[in-house]
């Protein structure tokens, strides 16, 4: 039954071209875009101290030695989308420190090295940093970039605060601040990533209706596959069903036999351990079979991509410590970032919007700073103070007491509605009830 | 027709050529003979523009072509089968034969095309479609003769043609030298088979280590004891 | 139809049109690895330039994404015989040029980085409806459905494969090029001017890298790495359709695409891409049998 007359092959190819030549009159949706217009929809922002505790001295210009903060980061290779955002904040913190008379007077000087996503060259990057003197260090983007920046950095004993850490299983030490808190809340260094999947599930038994079925496709990358793991138990004990669960490699671009298993499965929930493009190319196969998911959740899709899904993505499901809006994004300090971040991120060609990662990244250097503020510029003396104290940050309250220095649970669930990324998981920063009905 | 004057290739010791001079005659058959390693290939490939000359002149109806591209061969009215017959292994009879009619001035001068071919060697035909790499040593030296006649060119060189073939096939070979040269075509002919080579051509050249030694008519050359030295390798 | 056969033809069928692109992409890789003897995978770095152009065409001046290709061609074109003219001067060795397109491999990621960002660009959201719907098979197929991005890599793969296969074979200037990779010194003597051949070549290789790259700008998210994700098929199908051989690098891509995602239907995807490497695998161990097999019934003809 796989074949068909050639006559209709003919009609149907001399259709397929002649709307093709139809579409040629007009090929293109003059739309600017609806990120852009997210973007110039921010208020305006006074400037304010990037960190409590700190005073923000308009207009007077820090002088004496520059606090030197050198960091590795992914500018080229297949981490570059996401490492180049971390250097646009990295820039961003320096003037807005600089901006607001120093830390403590004295300017704040950024310095990073490209690794070319290479864990090889972090390590050197860190150690030429370090030979070079610089005062403190940015953790790069990444857990394998994470752990070949740890050597050096643990040895010189420099703190090693880190934005989105993605192997908090493995140990760096006291001198590690991550402000993505993946492994909050846990104690057993075996599960770190419980804290992630049980906040999965219960946004979706917030909802009333959790899924009796899914579905779980994972990119097979280190840090989707332990997520995937820990939603796959964490479903299973609230009496989901998995009805398949299957992985892919890295940059596969066509996921067609992917969504045909997963239209055969019909699931409630379709689970995405994907990065990137990933659901772009799987929307594109959706749509070549005419299917639609009943529910779906990704893990780390790149913003970017859920943004271009335009009305596809109504209703889709992310992991996320933050989406820029009350309570998290009230703040005088939030709303300036999300104003200059909105800027930066248009120069440097990254999306512009402030979620997860550039979260993240501010806090990162929150933390740094409030260190340096706190106990001055000696790094002992900061991972000392650290570790006794928790930091008001963008994404929330943190701590350093648990294993591999991770305290607080900040893992949340958003989803978009009405063409916007909320939070909806856990209540006491959610911008929305979950809207869940597959 | 062609003149070679003085030619030298290669360097001091090592050179290949150190000064052949010699005269092919518009319509004659001409052979160079000469042991292995004497300069016969070199020569031929210096004639035809393969092989870059270090002095001296070769010069083609009174025009000095010594340093004309090889691409210009064909309109020159030259042609070549080249030793070892250097056919296009991974393309079939017809379009190695066409190869031959590459050039404009090949097609121009070309009444019959490739059919010229197939009247010759009436065994190609049939194997038009077959590729060349797959054909006996006796076969492919009819494609490569083939690929050099279609162009009607007005000189003919032909490097070690009986080369490594089967005595029969060599017979062969020479019968279609033998009626190529009862046309208007002016043949130079480099052979080390002397006795089969000097008995075809109205003049006869000897190589050695890179000089001419000896000329004369091809029936004189046969009768004479220092062509048997020379071709021996006397040096 | 049971749901499985559907979704088998399915899955055939977009894995064939996908393997269209890829044997677009193959077309420049093998006709310059195959004739011009240079394995350029700087090849794959132009079709994505072609893309990223499109998409900044089609996305800043809001030209119709087949117009682009009026741009596009001829500059790649001039591109093409610039990189090769570099060869020529500089009498690379095929080992140096080797190390040359690689190196503009890398570099290109890096330039496309600076220019583009790195970060994810998608032209599909800006397409109109025409590009984009899924067009239904008519009966007695209607559950089969075939993107038009898609159909438009196969018009483009059958013609552009379509004329490099018949032009090289069938054409005095196709014959050149074949004899002048054979042996160079001979086709000369025969009037073939390798450099002006060499040159056109790289050039129109170049300028099916702007056509190509025109489609993937339709049909994938654009980023710096993409070529990388492009390498495996795209080599494995040059050397398995046979160096030189643009049909046979299609079908390969093709075949490949198929295999992949049939597999992908039924077993774990993640080895989808390692199944090319084991049918290339595969090919290569059978050589040494099929060589014996060829010489035993070419000595048979010729006894």
């Amino acid at each position: 039954m796989l074949t068909t007359s050639l006559p209709r092959l003919r009609g149907l190819a001399a259709t397929a071209c002649a709307a093709l030549v139809l579409s040629a009159c007009g090929g293109v949706v003059d739309d600017e875009g609806d990120d852009n217009d997210a973007a110039a929809d921010l208020p305006d922002a006074e400037l304010v101290a990037p960190v409590a505790g700190m005073t923000c001295d308009e207009g007077a210009t820090p002088t004496g030695e520059p606090i030197v903060v050198g960091g590795s980061l992914s500018l080229t290779g297949p981490l570059a989308p996401t490492a180049t955002l971390h250097n646009a904040v990295a820039g961003l913190v320096t003037d807005w420190v600089n901006d607001c008379g120093g830390l403590d007077g004295r300017p704040l000087e950024w310095r990073v090295l490209d690794d070319q996503s290479t864990p090889g060259t972090v390590t050197s990057n860190y150690e030429r940093l370090i030979g070079d003197g610089v005062d403190f260090v940015m953790g790069p983007y990444g857990g394998a970039a994470t752990l070949a920046g740890a050597g050096p950095v643990s040895r010189a004993g420099y703190a090693y605060p880190t934005a989105t850490n993605g192997a908090p299983d493995k140990l760096i030490g006291e001198n590690h601040f991550p402000a993505w808190q993946i492994g909050g809340g846990v104690d057993d260094p075996a599960r770190m990533f419980d804290a992630q999947a049980d906040a999965v599930v219960a946004a979706l038994e917030s909802s009333g209706n959790p899924p009796s079925t899914a579905f779980f496709a994972t990119a097979k990358f280190p840090t989707t596959l332990s997520y995937r793991g820990a939603v796959v138990e964490a479903l299973e004990e609230a009496g989901t069903e998995i009805t398949g669960d299957l992985e892919y490699d890295l940059g596969t671009t066509d996921f067609s036999s992917i969504a045909l298993r997963i239209q055969t499965a019909d699931p409630d929930l379709v689970y995405v351990g994907g990065l990137g493009a990933d659901i772009t190319n799987l929307y594109q196969a959706f749509d070549g079979i005419g299917y639609e998911p009943r529910s779906i959740y990704v893990a780390l899709p790149a913003p970017p991509a859920v943004a271009d899904l335009g009305d596809k993505a109504e209703g889709m499901m992310i992991s996320s410590i933050y989406e820029h809006h009350e309570p998290l994004g009230g703040s005088p300090v939030a709303q300036y970032f999300a104003k200059s971040y909105s800027e930066v991120a248009e120069e440097e060609g990254v999306f512009p919007l402030v979620e997860t990662q550039a979260a993240a990244g501010l806090a990162a250097w929150q933390i740094l700073l409030t260190g340096i503020l706190e106990a001055g510029a000696d790094n002992a003396a900061v991972i000392e103070w650290l570790n006794a104290n928790e930091v008001e940050t963008v994404v929330g309250t943190l701590n350093f007491d648990g294993y591999n220095n991770y305290g607080a649970d900040i893992n949340r669930v958003a989803q978009v509605q009405d063409g916007t990324r909320v939070l909806v998981w856990p209540e006491d920063v959610s911008g929305a009830e979950i809207d869940y009905n597959p | 027709m062609l003149e070679v004057r003085d030619l030298v290739v290669g360097y001091g010791e090592a050179a290949a050529l150190r000064g052949v001079s010699l005269d092919v005659t518009a319509g004659e058959t001409v052979s160079l003979i000469g042991a292995n390693g004497a300069g016969k290939s070199t020569l031929v490939k210096a004639l035809m523009g393969m092989q870059p000359v270090t002095s001296g002149q070769v010069l083609l109806d009174g025009e000095d072509i010594t340093r004309r591209a090889a691409a210009d061969r064909p309109q020159l009215g030259m042609a070549i089968v080249p030793e070892g017959r250097r056919l296009f292994k991974e393309m079939t009879v017809h379009d190695n034969l066409r190869l031959g009619l590459h050039h404009r001035a090949a097609r121009e001068r070309a009444d019959a095309g490739v059919d010229l071919a197939f009247e010759m060697f009436p065994v190609l035909k049939a194997r038009s479609r077959q590729l060349c790499g797959t054909m006996s040593g006796g076969e492919q030296q009819m494609v490569a003769l083939g690929r050099a006649l279609v162009s009607r060119p007005r000189l003919l060189i032909l490097d070690e043609p009986s080369l490594g073939l089967a005595p029969m096939v060599v017979d062969q070979v020479f019968e279609v030298i033998e009626a190529v040269t009862a046309q208007d075509v002016t043949v130079l002919l480099a052979e080390q088979n002397m006795h089969r080579a000097l008995s075809l051509s109205d003049q006869g050249y000897v190589l050695a280590d890179g000089r001419i030694v000896l000329t004369g008519t091809g029936a004189e050359l046969l009768r004479s004891d220092r062509v048997r030295s020379a071709y021996l390798g006397e040096r | 139809m049971s749901v499985s056969s559907l979704a088998l033809a399915q899955t055939l069928l977009n894995g064939a049109l996908l393997g269209c692109l890829f044997g677009s992409i193959a077309l420049g890789l093998s006709v310059k690895w195959g004739h011009l003897g240079v394995a350029d995978f700087f090849h794959l770095s132009l079709t994505l330039l072609g893309a990223y152009l499109t998409y900044s065409l089609v996305t800043e001046q809001l030209w119709d994404p087949l117009l682009t290709l009026l741009v596009t061609v001829p500059v790649f074109f001039v591109v093409g015989v610039a990189v090769q003219w570099l060869f020529l001067v500089l009498r690379a060795e095929p080992f140096t040029t080797l190390l040359i397109t690689f190196a503009l491999f890398i570099v290109t990621e890096s330039v496309a980085s600076m220019v583009w960002s790195p970060d994810l660009l998608n032209l599909r959201p800006r397409l109109s409806d025409g590009f984009t719907t899924s067009l239904r098979f008519p009966e007695p197929l209607p559950q089969l459905a075939v993107q038009p991005v898609d159909l438009l890599a196969l018009v483009c793969a059958v013609l552009m494969v379509g004329v490099s296969a018949w032009a090289l074979r069938r054409t005095r200037a196709g014959r050149a090029v074949q004899a002048m990779r054979q042996d160079a010194d001979i086709a000369r003597t025969l009037g073939v001017r390798v450099v002006p051949i060499t040159l056109a070549v790289s050039g129109l290789a170049a300028s099916s890298a702007a056509v190509a790259g025109m489609v993937v700008s339709l049909r994938m998210p654009l980023s710096p790495t993409l070529p990388l994700q492009w390498i495996g098929i795209v080599v494995v199908a040059t050397m398995l359709g046979g160096l030189g051989r643009p049909l046979g690098a299609l079908v390969a891509a093709v075949v490949l695409m198929m295999i992949q995602n049939a597999w992908s239907l039924w077993f774990p995807p993640q080895w989808a891409p390692a199944v090319t490497f084991g049918v290339l695998f595969l090919f290569l161990a059978a050589q040494p049998v099929r060589r014996f097999v060829s010489e035993a019934t070419a000595s048979r003809r010729l006894a």
